[in-house]
């Protein structure tokens, strides 16, 4: 009985310690979460405003102005959390410390971006919403039922998720988008098709065909998709020998910003110039002339692949003195700015529209310009997207 | 101002808490420096997202503190009807208040749609906090009607015990009964600090690392449509939502009793461990418990509770749920959930109790978590139509059990689940319960630094915001 009671009071003793070191040590961990508050607080308020953010593309949220009315509509409130959270100390790390979290701990989709095997980043394919593709392509027919007498050609790209699913991470869904282009091509009347999901499949090393960070194209898929579309429209592709030449091994495109994820560069080619054929580009409501496809400013800025045709513009008008008396309309989306370069000594004229910032009707255009012929070249996720080409068109 | 963000964390916190701490605690050492320093702080940060609602919340303070100041007046005269009737007045203020702020905009559209007047919505934006700090108000009121406690004296201590921004806007429910004595006398000391300041860094994590996270996993399923939802697929985004709700609910009652430990007040626990329980009875008695206890004190037991006959104890208790219900949001299918909820406690004391007793326990919280989550189901749907198509393919109205989307979410989000799972249930609790006392102690000084820091990377990363050239 004796020995009970001492041994019930030394349980209690030890206890009531180890209760008493847990105090210690609780206090002990506010108190450093306590300086860390303070030290994030006070290095906030002396910390040097940044202006632009180049990873995110944009210029970050300074220090907001006062006034009384944006005090009470709530925008004071809204800026100076946008202010504190942009101009955060080591802003950049924090968010690429995050990514490396997320992906350690099994994430593989951040904002619309698989992140794939060997630094390769896909864009999340585009779902075939079967309402809008027909509204797109019963436009498509109604303009070819208008112009008969003109070859029409169309050429829808497949996505990296289509060539590089051995890259893709595991168990992402992706749709097959062989299936989804043939099934476009069938849509449409008086198209002549040209498959490219084929040839590029068939291609020994697909790594190369796609960016790792970008969503576009390369070089190289554009040389497999050129000699595709050449042979598909009549063209000579020995009329025009050329190589591609880097231009840039610092690329990181629009998925590494969207993932926040900057591991891996790209490098841009961009093919030489024909020899015996001159020409001229005309960006029409920019009401701009230069002699030259390609902006070599743009390799400069975050958005690379700009450097062919300096970005996308409504209608672009290219001239050559190729003795070609053919005239061709492109309607495009970006896909096709770094393919258009190799079809210039085939045609007199080239007018590129795109239906996304082209503001007028379609048909003016091959009305005025008298058009030969009419490329469709698109890639498969902007194309099942698009909404603009059944406004343009009707 | 919410409290998982930068301008709370970066500037009101600490600024509150030196202010607080030099010139409350250390130099003036008063209590009514404290109060002040705390009321101003507290009404700032309501400002600070509701700039013109502040003053409905101060009228609704001066309304409250004079008719407090009346009613006790009227019974110290012993003039009942004096004070029944200013009592009656009040309580129709405040539910007035809360009724026309909160519910005339689903009044008013309900009403032209089943008589297709052409009535418009007053499309008021509903004032952040206001079903909390009217629930806190009337407990004050009927406290004090029923001979429970004083009238505030002090306009600026019941101004206080309104707006204390700790609480303020999500709660939990603190009764006027339960800290008036707090208000008026409290001690900050190491305990309480220390306490309190791990306490919002655990609610803190639940709600920036575990809620967002899982909250928009829910969110990509619900956009995605339950007309092209697997089986799987909507389990696993009901499940995230489950977890979400808990962890950002009772994250922001962690935050808030923290805070409150910070400035030397206890305030009632709010939830306990819900996604144990094993039978709904058990759930409500676990989640949510400041909104059950105002319930259970202002309305069941008023109604005459369960000392009445059957028909009327079931029906008290359809009045409470509804209410429950009703008081989640300005919309039908929280109706719905509340309804949901009063059935099926009905059922349970009524039929299902003697049944239940011969089944594992394990199998009851099986089944209670799946009700659980279907009730979510209705809680979270845009509409009652939407919740019923979603328990539909949840139990097999789809076309696929698992697809390409349902097996993804699994594998890239599996230890998300499994930490939340984990997180939602006792097993911290369980795992340092293995450790020595020694290395338990260890552990908490490395976690909670740890999980502060955390905190600031999820929170910032989610303001990252690339602008992609539009023209591709």
């Amino acid at each position: 009985m004796e020995k009970k009671k001492v041994n019930s009071k030394n349980v209690k003793r030890t206890k009531k310690s180890s209760k008493q070191d847990y105090f210690v040590y609780e206090c002990l961990s506010a108190l450093i979460v306590t300086v860390i508050l303070f030290a994030v607080s006070l290095l906030s308020l002396i910390g040097k405003d940044r202006e632009y953010s180049e990873n995110e593309n944009r210029y970050l949220t300074t220090k907001p102005q006062f006034s009384w009315s944006s005090l009470m509509d709530g925008k004071f409130m809204d800026d100076a959390e946008a202010y504190l959270s942009d101009q955060f100390l080591l802003r950049d790390k924090l968010v690429s410390l995050r990514t490396d979290i997320d992906v350690f701990f099994g994430k593989r989709e951040i904002n619309d971006v698989y992140i794939g095997k060997k630094h390769f980043l896909f864009e999340k394919p585009s779902v075939f919403n079967e309402a809008r593709v027909k509204k797109t392509t019963d436009a498509m027919n109604n303009l070819k039922a208008k112009n008969q007498g003109i070859n029409t050609y169309i050429a829808i790209a497949p996505n990296s998720t289509e060539i590089l699913g051995g890259y893709l991470p595991s168990n992402a869904p992706v749709p097959n988008q062989t299936e989804q282009i043939n099934k476009i091509y069938q849509s449409l009347s008086g198209y002549t098709p040209i498959d490219l999901c084929g040839p590029l499949k068939k291609v020994q090393d697909p790594q190369e065909l796609y960016y790792r960070t970008d969503h576009h194209w390369t070089s190289k898929a554009v040389d497999i998709a050129y000699a595709e579309i050449a042979r598909g429209m009549g063209l000579d592709p020995a009329a025009y020998q050329y190589q591609n030449l880097p231009v840039t091994d610092s690329f990181q495109g629009t998925l590494a910003s969207s993932a926040g994820i900057f591991s891996a560069k790209d490098t841009i080619s961009v093919p030489t110039c024909p020899s015996d054929v001159m020409y001229r580009v005309t960006y029409v409501d920019e009401n701009r002339v230069t002699t030259s496809v390609f902006d070599p400013q743009k390799l400069n800025s975050k958005s690379k692949y700009e450097v062919f045709f300096g970005g996308n513009y409504s209608q672009v008008v290219i001239e050559s003195s190729s003795s070609s008396e053919k005239v061709l309309m492109v309607v495009k989306d970006s896909y096709a700015n770094s393919l258009i370069p190799l079809l210039i000594p085939h045609y007199k004229k080239i007018i590129i529209v795109d239906p996304r910032y082209y503001n007028d009707n379609i048909q003016n255009i091959i009305d005025t310009e008298s058009v030969t012929d009419i490329l469709w070249l698109y890639n498969a996720n902007t194309f099942l997207n698009d909404t603009s080409i059944a406004a343009k068109l009707s | 101002m919410v409290f998982s963000s930068a301008t709370f964390l970066i500037v009101f916190l600490p600024l509150t808490m030196a202010l607080y701490y030099l010139l409350g605690v250390k130099i003036t050492k008063s209590m009514a420096v404290k109060n002040l320093i705390l009321l101003i702080a507290s009404l700032i940060f309501y400002a600070w997202g509701e700039p013109v609602y502040i003053i409905l919340m101060l009228l609704s303070i001066f309304f409250n503190f004079i008719a407090g100041k009346d009613i006790e007046q009227a019974q110290r005269r012993k003039d009942k009807k004096k004070a029944k009737s200013v009592f009656i007045f009040a309580i129709i203020f405040n539910i007035g208040v809360l009724g026309f702020f909160k519910y005339a905009n689903l009044f008013i559209s309900t009403f032209a749609g089943i008589t297709g007047l052409g009535l418009r919505p007053l499309n008021l934006p509903l004032p952040v906090g206001i079903s909390f700090y009217t629930f806190q108000i009337m407990s004050y009121i009927i406290d004090l009607y029923k001979g429970n406690i004083k009238a505030q004296k002090k306009l600026f201590v019941f101004a206080l015990y309104v707006s204390l921004f700790p609480q303020l806007i999500a709660g939990p429910i603190v009764k006027y009964k339960d800290i008036s004595d707090q208000l008026m006398n409290r001690k900050e000391n190491w305990a309480s600090y220390s306490k309190g300041i791990n306490r919002f860094i655990i609610g803190l994590s639940k709600k920036l690392i575990l809620a967002n996270t899982l909250g928009s996993i829910y969110a990509s399923v619900q956009a995605s449509g339950a007309e092209n939802m697997s089986v799987l697929t909507a389990w696993i985004g009901i499940f995230c939502y489950t977890l979400q709700i808990y962890f950002d609910f009772s994250g922001y009652s962690d935050m808030a009793i923290g805070l409150g430990g910070v400035f030397g007040f206890e305030f009632c626990e709010n939830f306990n461990y819900p996604y144990i329980a094993i039978s709904i009875t058990d759930f409500w008695r676990r989640w949510h418990m400041s909104l059950s206890s105002w319930f259970r004190d202002y309305v069941y037991i008023p109604l005459g509770g369960n000392r009445c006959k059957v028909p009327r104890v079931i029906f008290n208790l359809m009045v409470v749920w509804l209410l429950t219900g009703f008081w989640h949001g300005a919309a039908w299918n929280f109706v719905l959930w509340g309804v949901y909820y009063g059935i099926l406690l009905i059922l349970e004391k009524y039929i299902l109790d003697n049944l239940v007793k011969k089944i594992p326990k394990i199998l009851r919280w099986f089944v209670t978590m799946v009700a659980v989550m279907v009730g979510w189901v209705m809680f979270s749907a845009p509409s009652i139509g939407e919740a019923f198509r979603y328990i539909g393919v949840m139990f097999g109205r789809s076309a696929s059990f698992a697809d390409a989307t349902g097996s993804f979410l699994l594998t890239t989000d599996f230890a998300l689940l499994l930490i939340g799972f984990a997180c939602a249930l006792p097993v911290y609790s369980f795992l340092t319960g293995l450790l020595s006392p020694k290395k338990r102690s260890r552990l908490i000084l490395a976690l909670t630094p740890l999980l502060f820091v955390l905190c600031i990377i999820f929170m910032i990363s989610e303001t990252y915001n690339p602008f992609l050239y539009f023209r591709f």
